[in-house]
């Protein structure tokens, strides 16, 4: 290439730039989108193996019926191809919330579909990890992604999917309660030292951290033994705070696996020969196994039966405890339902009223006494004073007159002894006369004697008078006492008055005290009734514990005896990574995105041809003049060519990195974040891969080059005097129609030329026509999935889907057929009407799997009570006729998609694993079905397979219309919110019902995920529609319009207004456009068909079928962009200068 | 289309040569601003004055100027241009490449714009009509014949007519028309399967059947070799005398002088002399 026609190269370039641009563009779309999706599967591939081997995944998983110890891993660990063996152990509970407002106890927890919320409890030594969190000496390690590592017995981490969907509930610093499932948790694992225990055997557990772990990496996370056997979620708590060596899992590393991709040949090749190894040394390492525990299982057994023992003593006490507390309960109830608190009121007010009344009685009585008492002169202390002055007069006198007539006695005595002369007699006297009067013992003589006789004489005178003088003295003051006679009684009348009167008061201030806090009084009462109503409620629930902790002891027991007995046939049970949940699920989308990269670009890559070989033909014959003058200066046609060449290959390569750049770099992200809703891999590594670039680019330069020269290479050829002369428009021709005279002659001209324009320009009609058809077709796919996934919920749960009712309800004790008593619950609210309709059901998350299918997959059976209203509850549609299906006691109602994914149909064979049992069941029918894989049986046919009468843990309920909330708003929505939480609270109050799961909650929550990932896909879908609408008609238009400008220029001169020169140019795109919607609808069907099927995972069934509003919206959305462009083409239309336009001919 | 000096690519409507400035539009250069041209003669300019009327004044040009700009430079494609034109005349513009007589011709037409001055038909002020009353002002008052055609290629011949009857209040029958220009054995004939002079009459049959009262011809025989555009411009003429339509012809061949009514010469934008000639020759016996 001379420098002359390189510059003239890069002019040309500048100069069309808008066609230049449009090129890149076109191609950036069709390599953006095929890089991009291709890179989204191997990146999907990439981001697992980065993930799986930063966490250590286990290659194989041991599951064993006698569980493991230390020698069994030391047993395996030396298997050759193992490197590194992990002992893992876990316990399965049940999640609470807390309580209702209003309500004491915590609320059972529920799952997806209403099933008791199973929680997985796992231990996990985290002192492994070093500094930076990491560790390899162990398989499925954690990664911290936030917070720090649990501590305490009660201290968990969760996972960060857990953590992103229900923040609500697994947030660092949250506490959440795990109670076991009819067993005590505290029987396996320890509650951090110091805290106390609680009555219901649960465990609280506070969250401090949130993990990635390579254990769990799909929304769904497959059985349990516990609850309805929905395992809902996992934390993981300190290895240490199990009480025994007693482990579920062995997890097993093979050597070297870390070097290969999984999901690959050569992957599985390396774990299935160490996965036989393993299975082939199985039977060694159980026989030691058995022969270690054998003695072990005797000795548990032997507890057992004690345990059994003492619970069944408990709960004896327990009910010899209970006997009283009703009728304490309705004693007290009784009171306070005797009167009402206006009752009460009333009557302490009347009481009130009454002593009001008595109090101002003894007011009155003593006001009276109180006059009277103001006429009298003496006062009562007057009285008192005068009493006391005459008792003491009184006391004088007795005591001279005692004086008096001792003194006398004495000295007679002695007269008689002197007399007597008795000188024997003479010491008597002195000591009688001593008695009264002091005498010296030299007295005691004859003079002595009488000389003091002679004194107390003297003296006996002297007290005589003495005498007298207290005689009077009392004299006067009987007389002076006498005189208050008079005027004591109304003293006493006046002091009773008093007395009644502080009486009356006080019980009047009493009543008035009452009366003010009569409120109180009535709380207090209230209260009282309630605690004790509560102790009887905690009491019941210690019995109902009590119950159950004997069923435990007895399925211990019964479960160690069975192990016993099976002992000699214990085995293990050996997977892949299938075990693990989500890890197949993962693998499968990845396929399926490959299959994506293949449909779409293709598309894309088909119009970027189309549309770079219109615009490149369309430059080389703009150009025909110039190249024959090239030719005539003796430049070569290669070197001709050369110009052509570069321009197109330039636009594709430019095209091809910047849409590698798009595909590679955003494409496959977006995708990912969108499936991160169903998988938990957190991150996907950005990719580069070559094949695809080179693939890409490769295409990209195929439908730029390709595209020129194949028209250059038909024009160099020619000689330069052919290329000079202005090719001669194609001719005018004769269409079909114009020999139908009817339909032409009605035609104006513009359908006229529209017609033939049609029909001449073949090839650009059909690249208009396969934009539109394209981009139609995407947007039926877009909103295709869109609604798909909007709708799936609501078609699946609700008044007009499968599953009709409203609510389930989870009891505490499993029923029998023919069992009332736990139905009682629900009785009140039959009566009034909240609940219409009640059936019992047996529903339970299990493994099904049939004869050559390889793995099992996890399904949920149902069984209802009776047959014969199921219909109200649930809809079973047959999945080829649509018409409805019943339960008939022969067989099994399967879902459409688990038939589909194992490949069978009415009348084969299933075999459904429950637990340690097993059943075979017939395929009787196959039923329409949305979200995860049901099976149905009538409670006869479950007999006829388990062997067992069916126990139904589940109650269906249906609710009158005014609570379902669906489709309400404002204030009727709180109302009918307010009384579906009031009748949830009334139903787990009672002691029946645990928990109560309305559908219409799994329909808000799931929904507002499903409505996110629908409005990714659709505005991915209507974006990229947009853009190839947007590329191709606008390309073709700006060609139409410049190859015609001279037509359009002549009709403007002859007259033609803008809107009919405007036509002239529409009136193709419409038909085209009309034609092109018509197709693309058709197309999208089969295109539809086809992705659902592939985008859809293993647990659900989209909507495969396409809604009318579908088709109106794609054909709606590209006629407007149909439409913008013509509002684009109306100002070029207009913009023509038709003096330039016509100043030139070619 | 390259320059012919340095033989670097031109754009499609270059004046200039962008390398080396060489002119590359016709002969003679239209008036640059940066360039006076040669004054025109001052005996003529002096002698010049408006003939005499053959009938009243059907077309008006007042002083009417048309300048744009292309790139840095500002041409004066009219300067000035200053003559009428009577009902009924057939008249001929002449004049060089670049003289303005085709810019003339499309302001006349009403698919261009002028700069300055007015002009006026049939008492109208067509320079400032909207572009609506221009719509309706070409559809019906004007028929325009193109040197090349202009014919829509995927229509017949009857149907290039019809395109344009379709649109006018008062149209003629497009088949008498087409009769009437000869080519009644050719209607439903394409375009590509017509000879240029057969064209050219279904493009002036396409002109004269929306009965305007001008008909307005670029070139007519441009592209026609000498027997066919004496057919043609026989076809003109015979047009306005039976018609009484007014015919406006531009072209730069002064042969043609003496088959009109009134010869509007230009040179550089600027009319430099009208001559009303009163008794034209006819077509057939010119030679040229």
């Amino acid at each position: 290439m001379t420098r002359a026609l390189f510059r003239d190269t890069l002019r040309s370039m500048r100069r069309t730039l808008p066609r230049f641009i449009s090129i890149v563009i076109i191609v950036a779309l069709g390599v953006g989108f095929f890089t991009g999706l291709r890179a989204v599967s191997p990146g999907m591939r990439a981001a697992a193996y980065e993930f799986f081997a930063e966490l250590h995944l286990a290659d194989i998983v041991i599951q064993s019926t006698v569980g493991f110890d230390e020698h069994d891993r030391l047993a395996v660990l030396e298997l050759s191809g193992v490197e590194n063996v992990t002992l893992s152990r876990f316990v399965d509970g049940i999640l609470f919330d807390p309580p209702l407002p209003g309500s004491y106890d915590p609320v059972m927890a529920q799952g997806m579909t209403g099933a008791p919320y199973v929680i997985r409890v796992i231990g996990h030594d985290f002192e492994g990890y070093d500094e930076d969190n990491q560790r390899s000496d162990r398989l499925n390690t954690l990664r911290l992604v936030q917070g720090r590592w649990p501590e305490n017995y009660n201290e968990a981490v969760v996972s960060a999917y857990a953590n992103r969907m229900e923040p609500q509930r697994f947030s660092v610093n949250q506490r959440i309660l795990v109670r076991g499932d009819h067993e005590n948790l505290l029987d396996t694992v320890r509650n951090a030292p110091g805290v106390e225990e609680r009555h219901d055997g649960g465990v609280i557990y506070t969250i401090v951290g949130v993990v990635h772990t390579p254990e769990f990496l799909a929304m769904e996370l497959g059985a349990s033994q516990a609850g309805g056997g929905e395992l809902s979620g996992y934390i993981y708590i300190p290895n240490r705070a199990f009480h025994r060596p007693y482990y579920t899992t062995l997890l097993v590393g093979v050597a070297g696996s870390r070097g290969h991709a999984p999901y690959t040949a050569e992957y599985d090749y390396l774990v299935r020969r160490v996965r036989e190894t393993v299975e082939e040394e199985a039977q060694r390492i159980l026989a030691q196994r058995t022969a270690r525990i054998g003695p072990q299982l005797e000795e548990e057994i032997e507890n057992g039966r004690a345990e059994l023992e003492a619970a069944r003593e408990q709960v004896e006490e327990l009910t010899q405890a209970l006997a009283d507390r009703p009728a304490e309960l309705e004693a007290r109830r009784q009171e306070l339902l005797a009167e009402t608190a206006q009752e009460r009121y009333d009557r302490l007010m009347a009481e009130f009223e009454q002593n009001l009344a008595e109090f101002e009685a003894a007011h009155e009585r003593y006001m009276v006494a109180h006059a009277r008492r103001a006429t009298i002169p003496y006062s009562r202390e007057d009285y008192i004073h005068a009493q006391n002055r005459m008792r003491t007069a009184q006391e004088s006198w007795e005591m001279a007159d005692m004086g008096l007539q001792v003194g006398r006695a004495a000295i007679e005595t002695a007269e008689a002894i002197l007399e007597s002369g008795d000188p024997a007699r003479m010491g008597n006297a002195i000591a009688i006369l001593s008695i009264y009067f002091p005498m010296n013992p030299g007295d005691a003589n004859v003079a002595g004697v009488t000389r003091m006789l002679e004194e107390a004489r003297v003296d006996m005178d002297f007290q005589e008078i003495m005498l007298e003088e207290a005689r009077l003295d009392l004299e006067h003051e009987r007389a002076r006492l006498a005189r208050f006679g008079p005027y004591l009684r109304e003293l006493d009348a006046y002091e009773a008055a008093r007395r009644d009167i502080l009486e009356a008061e006080t019980q009047m201030l009493d009543a008035q005290h009452w009366l003010n806090n009569a409120d109180i009084m009535f709380a207090i009462m209230q209260h009282e009734f309630e605690q004790a109503e509560r102790d009887l409620q905690i009491a019941l629930q210690e019995q109902n514990f009590g119950l159950q902790r004997i069923a435990n002891s007895e399925r211990l027991l019964r479960q160690a005896e069975n192990l016993l007995v099976t002992l000699p046939d214990a085995q293990w049970m050996t997977n892949n990574r299938d075990h693990f949940p989500g890890y197949t699920n993962f693998g499968d989308t990845a396929d399926s995105m490959q299959q994506f990269a293949i449909a779409f670009p293709i598309l894309f890559f088909l119009v970027a041809s189309l549309v770079s070989f219109s615009t490149m033909t369309r430059m080389v014959k703009d150009d025909r003049k110039q190249m024959g003058m090239l030719k005539a200066a003796g430049y070569s046609a290669a070197s001709i060519s050369l110009k052509y060449i570069f321009y197109a290959a330039s636009a594709g390569v430019l095209g091809a990195i910047l849409g590698t750049a798009i595909g590679f770099l955003f494409v496959p992200q977006a995708i990912f974040f969108a499936y991160q809703i169903l998988y938990l891999i957190p991150t996907m590594p950005f990719g580069f891969f070559p094949l695809e670039a080179v693939i890409g680019v490769a295409a990209a330069l195929i439908s730029t080059v390709g595209a020129v020269l194949a028209s250059v290479v038909v024009n160099v050829r020619n000689h330069p005097s052919v290329l000079m002369r202005p090719k001669a428009p194609r001719a005018g021709k004769r269409v079909m129609l114009e020999r139908v005279p009817f339909i032409w002659n009605r035609m104006g001209f513009t359908g006229k030329v529209t017609t033939r324009n049609l029909m001449r320009n073949k090839m650009r009609g059909l690249m208009t026509f396969t934009g539109i058809m394209a981009c139609t077709a995407l947007l039926v796919v877009g909103f295709g999935i869109g609604d798909s996934l909007g709708t799936m919920l609501n078609r699946q749960f609700g008044p007009e889907s499968i599953m009709r009712f409203d609510a389930q309800a989870n009891l505490q004790v499993p029923m029998r057929a023919g069992d009332t008593v736990q139905l009682e619950a629900f009785a009140p609210h039959l009566q009034t009407g909240d609940i219409t309709s009640i059936l019992p059901a047996f529903i339970q998350q299990l493994y099904v799997d049939t004869a050559g299918f390889d793995r099992q997959v996890p399904a949920r059976l149902s069984v209802p009570e009776t047959t014969e209203n199921f219909d109200e509850f649930v809809q079973l549609i047959d999945n080829d006729t649509g018409e409805q299906l019943h339960l008939a006691s022969e067989g099994a109602i399967i879902n459409g998609k688990l038939a589909e994914i194992m490949d069978i149909g009415v009348g084969d064979t299933i075999t459904v694993h429950w637990g340690l049992q097993q059943a075979n069941m017939r395929v009787a029918a196959i039923n329409y079905n949305y979200i995860y894989h049901w099976i149905y049986v009538s409670p006869a046919y479950f007999e006829q397979t388990f062997g067992m009468p069916c126990e139904f843990n589940m109650v269906l309920v249906n609710l009158n219309p005014s609570l379902r909330v669906a489709g309400l708003t404002g204030d009727t929505l709180a109302t009918a919110m307010e009384d579906r939480t009031a009748l949830a609270r009334d139903l787990t109050d009672t002691v029946h019902v645990m928990a109560v799961a309305f559908n219409q909650t799994i329909i808000d929550s799931v929904g507002a995920q499903l409505r996110v990932m629908r409005d990714v896909v659709t505005v991915v879908f209507v974006a990229a529609s947009g853009a190839l609408a947007f590329v191709v008609l606008y390309n073709l238009n700006i060609i139409n319009i410049y190859e015609r400008i001279r037509e359009l220029a002549t009709i403007k001169v002859l007259g033609f207004s803008d809107k009919q020169t405007d036509m002239f140019i529409y009136r193709e795109n419409i038909i085209l456009s009309v034609l092109g919607i018509a197709a693309g609808l058709a197309l999208g069907v089969p295109i539809f068909g086809y992705i659902i099927r592939q985008a859809e995972i293993e647990s659900m069934m989209f909507v495969r079928t396409l809604v009318p509003w579908v088709f109106i919206a794609a054909g709606l959305v590209t006629l407007v962009f149909a439409v913008g462009i013509n509002v684009v083409m109306h100002f070029r239309i207009k913009g023509i200068n038709m003096v330039e336009a016509l100043k030139s001919v070619e | 289309m390259f320059c012919e000096v340095c033989g670097v690519h031109l754009e499609e409507n270059a004046m200039f040569c962008d390398s080396c400035g060489h002119r590359v539009m016709g002969e003679e250069a239209p008036r640059v601003n940066n360039y006076t041209p040669p004054p025109a003669p001052a005996t003529e300019q002096a002698t010049y004055a408006p003939p005499a009327r053959t009938g009243p004044v059907f077309i008006a040009f007042n002083d009417v100027s048309k300048q744009y700009t292309m790139g840095e430079v500002k041409i004066d494609a009219l300067d000035r241009a200053t003559f009428d034109i009577a009902e009924g005349e057939l008249c001929l513009i002449i004049g060089s490449s670049g003289a303005g007589k085709t810019t003339a011709l499309n302001v006349l037409g009403g698919i261009d714009s002028v700069t300055g001055g007015e002009v006026q038909v049939d008492g109208r002020t067509i320079t400032s009509l909207s572009n609506k009353q221009l719509i309706d002002y070409r559809r019906n008052q004007v028929g325009f014949v193109f040197q090349f055609y202009n014919l829509i290629p995927n229509l017949t011949a009857l149907e290039n007519v019809e395109i344009a009857t379709q649109l006018s209040k008062d149209p003629l029958k497009p088949e008498d028309v087409l009769n009437m220009v000869g080519l009644h054995d050719r209607m439903d004939s394409f375009p590509a399967q017509l000879s240029g002079g057969e064209q050219q009459r279904v493009s002036i049959a396409r002109a004269l059947a929306k009965n305007p009262r001008l008909l307005l011809c670029d070139e007519p025989t441009g592209a026609l070799d000498y027997e066919t555009g004496k057919q043609i411009l026989q076809l003109l003429q015979d047009t306005c005398r039976q018609t009484g339509t007014t015919v406006v012809i531009i072209s730069h061949n002064m042969a043609f002088e003496p088959i009109a009514d009134r010869v509007v010469r230009m040179r550089s934008g600027q009319v430099y002399d009208v001559t009303v000639n009163p008794s034209p020759m006819n077509v057939a016996d010119l030679e040229w």
